[in-house]
């Protein structure tokens, strides 16, 4: 009895690092699209016909970027509360 | 038709429904009422006083003549915002665990309390955000002028801005100084901006929807209008974009009003993850129309027109009033929720930081009792608040209308960026110390001043433009555009390197060089464990009156708030007066202080009350508690393995010790059945012959009768042996003691065994001495002893006539009678084994004992207090029984 809620607990707390983990992996993600020189592979020889490209890609991966921190948000916090 | 009239009258409208939301917030703060006040919602709206008039007007101006560059001042934030989980939280529990009022007070705290950094950072937060604040005063009256552009009226914007100015002043006084709560925060402010916040983004909205689906056909023929309106640099990303990210990612930490929203104001830790992806999506929602707004103006407004303002004019130039009102209701908002906020951020840290620590120096020799620290501390907060919205002025004043204040705002983002080094050292840096801080914030500072704050006034500040094109007397290396004759492109990118760089070089080269004192140590656990921390409560050496402390503590918190603080210790101590002072209790009271008047002057108020203790004996275990961790953990460690390593040894032990045991048992067992064996064989083959053969004589018959007869003796006396060894062995024999002379004992001994002497010829010879001594035993179990003694000096006897001498010795409490005979004896090497059970020397048959008899004797003796034990010997063995006196 004792043994198997240690035991969970321990697959809980495992699972809280691994979220808190995967956490730094968003501005990790968003400095990779974003400020790196990925932003030109999508961007590059600009001119007018992909200037929508230009704009999807940014706003697209900010949007991404808004709906993982949502995700993790709700994780987290959870994760802090059981804590 | 909009006018200025009009414009004024929905401007004091406006103004007069955020002071009473701000003053209806306070009053349901007031009475408890917090709930709404508190959601992660207002949180995070208030978070948006990022988003200044720099941003409302500014982004749509820059967009139209820069591009694609504007979305990196909004990438920054969400960079920070989205990986909260590492800095943001960190910072917050700090502040909040800390009671942190502004971000020098964080550096200051962090660094030993020490003011010198407190007095470093707000200088450097003022010089940083007065062209901010003068850059919204601007704004403001930038769009209050295009109202009045086509009117008679005599517009004069420096009076526009000093009404400006003093209204927000005012409103800040009013709801930024009302209360010194100890965590200073500010419900009716922070309320008002979020509902600023709201206007901004549904202005802007607007404005974008008005554009998209009101001017054009639609998103798609916007994107046409875009891509030919739009100017188009060659690359998105470049060392500008990086840098202009960076400087965003920094400014959103370290803008004395950011580090008041997020930090200060900030009331549980949850909310900041709600407002890691909703403040976020509110940047994306404010930057969504930036570009179609600013492709429609280029579009569609004449050529020359300003792009600043392109929100505010393209409604007016389309004759939509009311839109062109919510924009400019939107700008106004962007515009003096900053100011506000920023106010209320500089003053708090240059009261506490420069007025407090001034006074106090002052009154230090005058009765400091008699002053009251709330009243001073509220007079000099209004006041700079006055003198910090009054310095936004005079710059608006002395430079307005100059390019160089649309300059200004990343120019002032990287001046307080100068703070990001040693805030990130703070809290994850152990070894960043204060000089290193000190050094490292100073030499940023220089450098952002020479590189970029001097040079944005074009040459008409100090440095001339002969300066920045040849460098000062003509040091080419030294020209603040082109630093070491590097040269970069983008002065802005130049002047990040060189600052951020260096200032981090010297911050880290100066920490490694110097030593932290245990007070910067001590702060430097608390800010980098800061989760995980417990409280001691500890009492503290003299030095101090509860009383000396509670008047000090009504001169800071006020009467009623201090009497509650007071009274919670003193029913926590269970006592009816003043509490005894802890270091729980001082640790309380320094946090509220702080909260009040900063780290730095908290800490100093409660060091001089203490009588310049500066840090208490519990501190330094605390700051020991450091190295003990490390130290504690490795010897459990050691410990631990340590105990391993002897369990595991002991169970080897018991193990052997079991086998060993086993071996015995066996051995035991092997033989007992073995001596059983002999008799019973020939119990049952004679116990045979007489049941099968009935025509045996008589004499036959008596011959095998006595055979089984003698073999069953020996079996009984056998069991009876084991039997005894066993009692003896467990101790769980019953003693029959009496007083007796030693001889008597002797003599009942040789009466037993007169007969196998005699049969043996043996002669015997007997010592007198003692042996009329009284002894205490059991008569009849020594005597077993003798006679067992006796009996096998006669019986292993190989010579002639068998000698057996028997003599006695006293040895302290001890009576020692020794056995020496003369026959083959023990050799040295058996003289403990002759005491095992089943041992036997000699393989003659002739022995009728099984082996028991030495060890039931040395049992015997053990179990009488003394003992027997074989001596060493020339002739023959020599036994030696040890009895106790008493």
């Amino acid at each position: 009895m004792n043994n198997s809620s240690s035991a969970k607990r321990d697959v809980e707390r495992r699972k809280l690092r691994k979220i808190t983990e995967f956490s730094l992996g968003i501005p990790i993600l968003a400095i990779c699209l974003l400020v790196s020189p990925l932003l030109n592979g999508f961007t590059s020889n600009i001119d007018k016909a992909n200037f929508s490209s230009v704009i999807f890609y940014i706003f697209g991966a900010w949007g991404i970027l808004i709906i993982l921190a949502i995700i993790m948000a709700r994780l987290l916090t959870n994760g802090v509360d059981e804590d | 038709m909009l006018n200025s009239n009009v414009i004024v009258i929905i401007c004091l409208i406006y103004v007069g429904s955020l002071f009473a939301v701000a003053g209806l917030a306070e009053r349901r703060a007031r009475q408890r009422k917090l709930g709404f006040l508190q959601s992660p919602l207002i949180y995070t709206l208030s978070i948006s006083v990022y988003c200044t008039a720099w941003t409302f007007y500014g982004s749509v101006g820059s967009a139209a003549t820069n591009g694609f560059e504007f979305l990196a001042i909004y990438l920054g934030p969400t960079i920070v915002f989205v990986g909260w989980w590492w800095f943001l939280r960190k910072l917050v529990r700090i502040g909040r665990t800390q009671r942190i009022t502004s971000i020098a007070d964080l550096i200051s705290s962090r660094y030993g309390k020490s003011n010198t950094l407190g007095v470093i950072v707000t200088l450097l937060a003022i010089f940083g955000s007065t062209p901010y604040i003068a850059l919204q005063l601007q704004s403001l009256t930038l769009s209050f002028a295009v109202f009045t552009e086509n009117t008679t009226t005599d517009y004069n914007p420096v009076i526009t801005a000093l009404f400006i100015a003093a209204g927000l002043a005012l409103f800040t006084i009013l709801f930024g100084t009302r209360n010194l709560d100890a965590n200073e925060r500010h419900h009716g402010v922070v309320t008002a901006i979020a509902v600023e916040a709201i206007v901004k983004l549904v202005a802007f909205i607007s404005v974008g929807v008005f554009v998209v689906w009101g001017l054009s056909e639609g998103p798609n023929n916007m994107l046409q209008i875009m891509e030919k309106s739009i100017p188009i640099t060659n690359q998105v990303f470049s060392p500008r974009w990086v840098t202009l990210t960076f400087l965003s990612a920094t400014a959103i930490i370290c803008l004395p009003r950011m580090f008041q929203v997020i930090v200060v104001e900030n009331s549980a830790e949850k909310h900041l993850a709600t407002a890691s992806w909703a403040f976020p999506l509110y940047l994306l929602l404010m930057c969504i129309f930036v570009l179609p707004i600013a492709a429609t103006g280029l579009n569609i407004l004449p050529e020359g027109s300003n792009p600043d303002l392109f929100v505010l004019t393209i409604p007016l130039a389309e004759n939509r009033g009311t839109l062109a009102a919510l924009a400019f209701l939107g700008g106004f908002s962007s515009a003096t929720s900053m100011v506000i906020v920023a106010a209320i951020a500089l003053s708090t840290m240059a009261s506490n930081h420069i007025v407090l620590p001034l006074w106090l120096y002052a009154v230090q020799k005058r009765n400091p009792e008699s002053d009251d620290v709330r009243t001073v501390l509220l007079r000099s907060r209004r006041i700079s608040i006055a003198c910090i919205i009054g310095f936004g002025y005079l710059y608006f004043i002395l430079t307005g209308g100059t390019s160089a204040l649309a300059s200004i705002g990343l120019i002032a983002f990287l001046g307080v960026a100068q703070v990001l080094p040693a805030l990130i050292g703070a809290l994850f840096w152990r070894n960043a110390t204060r000089k290193g801080a000190i050094y490292g914030i100073s030499t940023g500072f220089i450098i952002w001043a020479y590189s970029s704050f001097l040079p944005s006034f074009g040459g008409d500040f100090i440095l001339n433009s002969e300066i920045l094109k040849q460098g000062p007397f003509g040091l080419s290396f030294l020209r603040p555009q082109a630093l070491f004759g590097i040269n970069i492109n983008d002065p802005l990118t130049h002047a990040v390197f060189w600052s951020i760089f260096l200032n981090t070089v010297v911050f880290i080269v100066t920490s490694l060089a110097s030593t932290p004192s245990p007070l910067e140590r001590l702060q430097a656990q608390k800010f980098i464990n800061v989760f995980g921390q417990k409280s001691n409560i500890t009492s503290v050496g003299d030095g101090v009156t509860p009383d000396d402390l509670f008047i000090l503590a009504q001169r800071i918190l006020g009467r009623k708030d201090a009497q509650i603080l007071f009274n919670k210790f003193s029913q926590k101590q269970g006592r009816t007066d003043l509490p005894d002072i802890t270091v729980d209790l001082m640790e309380t009271l320094e946090q509220k202080f702080a909260g009040s008047v900063g780290a730095a002057t908290a800490h100093s108020m409660i060091t001089q009350a203490v009588g310049n203790q500066s840090i208490t004996v519990e501190d330094l275990i605390a700051v020991a508690d450091e190295t003990v961790q490390v130290i504690e953990y490795s010897a459990r460690l050691e410990e631990q393995s340590k105990e391993l390593t002897r369990a595991a040894s002991e169970l080897m032990d018991a193990n052997s010790k079991l086998t060993e045991l086993g071996t015995q048992k066996d051995e035991f067992l092997s033989h007992v059945s073995h001596e059983l064996r002999t008799p019973m064989t020939s119990i049952r083959s004679f116990s045979e012959i007489l049941q099968s053969n009935e025509k045996l004589d008589k004499d036959q018959l008596k011959y095998f009768s006595t055979i089984i007869n003698d073999e069953s003796k020996r079996l009984t006396r056998l069991l009876d042996e084991i039997l005894d060894l066993s009692f003896l062995e467990s101790g769980q024999v019953k003693l029959n003691i009496s007083n007796l002379r030693l001889n008597e004992i002797l003599q009942t001994a040789l009466q037993s065994t007169q007969q196998s002497i005699a049969n043996s010829n043996a002669l015997l010879e007997f010592d007198v001495n003692f042996t009329n001594t009284k002894i205490q035993t059991d008569p009849d179990r020594l005597s077993q002893v003798f006679i067992n003694l006796i009996t096998n000096a006669v019986k292993y006897n190989d010579k002639s006539q068998p000698t057996l001498k028997i003599s006695c010795q006293k040895d302290n409490d001890f009576l020692c009678v020794s056995f020496q005979d003369n026959g083959p004896g023990i050799p040295e090497a058996k003289h403990t084994i002759i005491f095992e059970k089943f041992t036997r020397l000699s393989n003659t048959e002739n022995s009728s004992g099984v082996g028991l008899g030495l060890a039931i004797s040395q049992e015997i003796m053990k179990n009488l207090g003394g003992s027997l034990i074989c001596l060493e010997s020339k002739i023959g063995a020599n036994f030696q029984v040890k009895i106790p006196l008493n």
